[in-house]
């Protein structure tokens, strides 16, 4: 059986993984929005 | 078998009943189910669509629509079947499957997986009722060009909001998909050892999140172009039009691998099991896939040939175009390798694999034909370009997930289909598709264009036998659904291991897989792998 305690340490590697992965989709889109605004 | 005693064991608890197990789903089975319900719902709502498209195509002149409503007819059609049918279909096999190939208990976000499903239904009914708005529903092509998509009447700030939700879902689903790959194996289990479709899901997902922020951003400024004063792509203004053009396409060369690589995935693990051979050439497979997803950023411009590009710029996404056939070119080998003298039977789910490589293969090559800049200027924007990408995608991309779904739905229903039924079935699309499509090549060659509701009269023997092919395509999937619905219900019952040929742990658990399953890891041995 998976002790709980590797379990909250796989759950906190989830999170953390997906925190990264949305702050990269957020900063293309931003930085997209940007580029073209500073451009106009 | 260790893990069977232990799996049953756990079926009897905590499975919740009701509209609840529905609505608050955190599983990945269930949430699987949703999606693939949902995607076969907007196959066909598209699919009506197309249907009325072809009736009006039947003759040459203007006999059932107004042409406003055929272009929102042709615009819509396209949404729902890149964004309500092929990829929810293709993320509802990744929940249901992805956990049961890597030995994982469920997806790494749960709660997150049922948001990215439940939000799809809002975003479609909100695209659809578009459709009964002052000035009717988006009528400028699903490629939203300015300044025509600028025209759209009440329903434009709905179609933009619609978008940012599909994206919104697509990019937590692929951040699902990506942490279950990279935290949840089960031991044992490395990278190089997942099944391809688990692969071609994570590289699938790197796209999605890299590509759909930018469909967003485009579409935003969009909006603030109509409402709010700004002229990005406005030239009174400053602007330029055709900057819209480069950032969708941006988004939209690797949104076609999007929908192209899990097929690719499903592909590579039906032809092993029905040839009982091993995948010839895993990791340059695995290779071939990822070259194709990075080069898949530098050909954009290949659909803007005629924009007037400079010619430095035309030549070079000409040769990146070119360059894609090369990993392409490696999978196909790998695959037609993997046939050669290897075992082969026939069922349902190998004989829609085969059509896939063969008509997919028609569909790359008019696709390369395209890429070469000077005879593109003949070839854009005519019906040789619905045909090309209809291969791809119908004959392609659909043809790929119909084999997924004979070939796990023993595995999700616990019974066989019926073969019979499964190959008529197949045999009707096959023949219905091509008849459909092949015509549009000569239309296209012969100057036809496309998202017309009218044509001249040389066209109408062609346009006639394609609305044929379509009608008798669409009529086709009823039987589909009959077939899925049948199995459902019952059947011969499967074995644990519905293919003999089949390798790999989703194979390992009872059918119909009980609603936990890999609680406890899987003691991997190597001949329990799809690729050990
Ligand atoms: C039931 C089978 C289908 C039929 C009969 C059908 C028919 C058509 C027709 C007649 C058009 C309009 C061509 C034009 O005037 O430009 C069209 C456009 C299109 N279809 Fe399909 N189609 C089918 C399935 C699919 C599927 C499965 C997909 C996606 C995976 C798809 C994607 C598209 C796209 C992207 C367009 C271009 C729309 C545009 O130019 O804005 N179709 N289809
Ligand atoms: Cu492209």
């Amino acid at each position: 059986m998976k002790s709980s305690n590797t379990k909250a340490k796989i759950n906190k590697k989830n999170k953390r993984l997906a925190i990264i992965l949305g702050i990269m989709a957020c900063s293309f889109y931003g930085l997209f929005v940007l580029v073209f605004a500073i451009n106009d | 078998m260790s893990t069977l005693a232990q799996d049953t064991h756990h079926d009897h608890d905590h499975k919740p009943t009701g509209l609840k197990r529905w609505f608050f789903s955190t599983n990945h089975k269930d949430i699987g189910t949703l999606y693939l319900i949902f995607a076969l719902t907007m196959f066909f709502v598209g699919g009506g669509m197309a249907m009325i498209i072809r009736a009006e195509l039947f003759q040459p002149g203007l006999q059932f629509v107004d042409p406003q409503f055929y272009n929102s007819m042709v615009t819509i059609h396209a949404l729902v079947m890149i964004f309500g049918a092929v990829m929810p279909a293709g993320v509802g096999l990744a929940n249901w499957m992805i956990p049961l190939m890597i030995g994982a208990p469920d997806m790494a976000l749960p709660r997150m997986n049922n948001m990215s499903f439940w939000i799809l239904p809002f975003a479609f009914a909100l695209l659809l009722s578009t459709i009964f708005m002052q000035g009717g529903g988006p009528a400028g092509g699903w490629t939203m060009y300015p300044p025509l998509v600028l025209q759209t009447g009440e329903a434009f700030p709905f179609l933009i909001f619609a978008i940012h939700f599909l994206g919104i879902s697509s990019i937590m689903g692929a951040i699902n998909i990506i942490a279950t790959v990279f935290n949840m194996r089960a031991p044992g289990m490395s990278l190089m050892q997942m099944p391809l479709f688990v692969w071609t899901w994570v590289i699938t997902s790197f796209l999605l999140i890299a590509s759909l922020p930018v469909l967003a951003g485009a579409v935003t400024m969009l909006l603030t172009d109509k409402y709010f004063g700004t002229s990005f792509f406005n030239a009174a203004g400053g602007g330029d039009p055709v900057l819209f053009q480069h950032i969708f396409w941006f988004f939209g060369h690797p949104e076609v691998y999007i929908l192209a690589l899990p097929a690719f995935g499903i592909v590579s693990s039906i032809i092993p099991t029905f040839s009982r051979k091993p995948l010839f050439g895993y990791a340059s497979m695995v290779y071939a896939t990822a070259s194709i997803a990075i080069l898949s950023f530098f050909v954009w411009a290949h659909h803007m040939f005629t924009v007037g590009l400079p010619i430095k710029g035309e030549l070079f996404f000409m040769y990146a175009t070119m360059l894609i056939a090369v990993p392409t070119g490696v999978k196909v080998f790998n695959w037609v390798a993997t046939m050669w003298k290897g075992a082969m039977t026939f069922e349902t789910p190998m004989l829609f694999a085969i059509a896939f490589v063969i008509l997919f293969t028609i569909g790359g090559f008019s696709g390369l034909m395209l890429g070469i800049t000077p005879v593109d200027f003949q070839y854009h924007d005519t019906y040789f370009v619905v045909a090309h990408f209809h291969y791809v995608l119908l004959t392609g991309a659909v043809f790929a997930l119909m084999a997924a779904v004979y070939y796990w739905l023993p595995k999700w229903t616990g019974y066989m289909y019926d073969e019979r039924l499964g190959k008529i079935h197949f045999w009707l699309s096959t023949i219905a598709a091509n008849v459909l499509f092949f015509p549009q090549h000569f239309l296209g060659l012969a100057g036809m264009p496309r998202r017309i509701p009218d044509y001249n009269i040389q066209f109408a023997d062609f346009n006639m036998i394609s609305s044929i092919g379509g009608f008798a395509y669409g009529l086709t999937q009823l039987l589909f659904v009959y077939i899925v619905i049948k199995c459902a219900l019952g059947g011969k019952k499967s074995k644990a291991k519905s293919w003999e040929g089949a390798r790999g742990l989703e194979w390992t658990v009872p059918s119909p897989a009980p609603f936990h399953t890999f609680e406890t890891p899987p003691k991997i041995r190597k001949e329990m792998l799809e690729n050990g």
